[in-house]
């Protein structure tokens, strides 16, 4: 059987629509916190999904769950992206107005298991690291905006962000080097 | 420390900034050059980290996207071909179309227990800098503080009114409030949400102000407690969270809006 990337790779048809109806949610969900603007986001998550169909395969089950790869190359993209967009969306007025209704055929995003222990991790992490990481990771603070918004040196902000990067790795078991080709994501 | 630690170190913290927030052409070139040192390193264990940390502070964030781009993925997903190196031997046939949505009751306990521990974590160890003396409502308001009318918010009640005060300077600040129900903090409770314009991710995320109760249906004065540093405050908002706030609010019921009046250009 496999997972849905898996299934994808090996040219199952359904696997295709699958994907999007298990992690549209996520995708979208992430883009719209990278992004802010709707329209930003909505190329994003066409050019991400696309991404995902074509290079399934590079997908492996044993470095990682699915949800967490998927998560890890929607983060790439977004990040490039959002890097790449020279103005910053412009402030509107809440209440959002973007559709919050589930749509039928989705799904929302099982806790899997890397990222329940990733949460209890963070709970290990010293105070300075716990709340680096979560603005940086969270909020998509850079290391800059860290470092204004709590006061930090930026040298501090980026060793609190590297070492609880390491200690989060060694806890969830991610091995730093592993006997797989280097890198799934296609750059370096 | 020796060469090949010191070089090691750097790169990790390359690797750590390219997971958080990406590298530019000319950073990137210089980490590949870097990484011929270490060929067996695995690159990606940095985003690895970073997508699963991500995956559990947002596990209650997730939203449907809209129907329409839905829509358009799905008439994509249904063109699409997968790429000709599949070995046809290793196809196999379709399964029978997806299932219908299932509400997954057993797992709303997990989720919501992270995002409370995460919320917990946020809460507790946000650190402002330069703790200032606590300062009264009215000597805010002697040195200046910015006031904001509140008004009833889309779910709020007509009997509601009050004002917002806050100090850039010392970072602290005040709701003043009449008329907002009495909650019961078992049940739920009132959070303030903080709009910043130096900071635009604050549009889809606002800077939690802290959750309160209201005990009586006397005015109530009640401290802001901002978890990020607030600068330039545009939009106060207070919503009606589950018993210790949400970090994220869906914003379903918002009772209370304060505007800072926009200066005429």
């Amino acid at each position: 059987m496999g997972t849905v990337l898996e299934r994808i790779a090996r040219g199952e048809k359904a696997a295709v629509q699958e994907c999007l109806s298990r992690y549209g949610g996520l995708v979208w969900s992430l883009a719209r916190r990278f992004l802010g603007n709707a329209t930003e986001a909505e190329d994003a998550v066409q050019e991400i999904f696309v991404e995902l169909w074509k290079n399934a395969a590079r997908y492996n089950p044993s470095l990682s769950s699915e949800p967490t790869y998927i998560t890890m190359i929607a983060r790439r993209r977004l990040i490039d992206r959002r890097r790449k967009i020279v103005r910053r969306p412009e402030l509107v007025q809440l209440p959002d107005a973007v559709a919050s209704k589930q749509i039928p055929g989705t799904n929302q995003i099982d806790l899997v298991d890397e990222a329940s222990q990733a949460a209890a991790a963070l709970m290990m992490l010293r105070p300075e690291q716990k709340q680096v990481l979560t603005l940086a990771v969270y909020q998509g603070l850079t290391h800059e905006e860290i470092s204004q918004n709590t006061g930090l040196p930026l040298g501090t902000v980026k060793t609190h962000a590297r070492r609880g990067l390491m200690k989060l790795r060694e806890a969830l078991g991610i091995p730093s080097r592993p006997a797989t080709p280097p890198s799934m994501l296609g750059g370096i | 420390m020796n060469h090949d630690t010191f070089n090691l170190e750097h790169v990790h913290s390359l690797l750590s900034d390219r997971a958080l927030q990406g590298m530019d052409a000319a950073e990137e070139a210089g980490l590949r050059c870097l990484l011929t040192q270490y060929p067996d390193l695995d690159t990606d264990s940095f985003d690895r980290a970073a997508a699963a940390l991500d995956l559990a502070l947002a596990a209650e964030d997730q939203e449907a996207m809209p129907l329409a781009l839905f829509h358009r993925l799905q008439a994509q997903a249904a063109s699409f071909t997968a790429p000709a190196s599949v070995n046809p031997a290793l196809v196999i046939p379709a399964l029978a179309p997806i299932a219908p949505p299932r509400r997954r009751l057993g797992n709303t306990a997990p989720l919501t227990w992270i995002g409370w521990l995460v919320a917990a974590v946020i809460f507790l160890f946000a650190v402002l800098p330069g703790q200032q003396p606590k300062l009264s409502y009215a000597k805010l308001k002697e040195r200046g503080a910015l006031v904001v009318a509140a008004g009833k918010g889309p779910h709020g009640t007509e009997a509601m009114k009050g004002e917002f005060v806050w100090d850039s300077n010392t970072q602290q600040g005040y709701m003043k409030l009449a008329g907002l129900p009495v909650n019961n903090p078992k049940q739920s409770q009132y959070q303030l949400w903080i709009f910043d314009k130096t900071k635009p991710f604050t549009k889809d995320m606002p800077i939690d102000g802290g959750v309160f109760d209201i005990s009586s249906d006397k005015e109530a004065l009640i401290p802001i407690k901002a978890n990020l540093k607030v600068d330039e405050p545009f939009l106060f908002a207070i919503t009606i969270e589950p018993s210790g706030g949400v970090m994220q609010s869906k914003r379903d019921q918002l009772v209370v809006m304060g505007a800072v009046p926009q200066a005429n250009p």
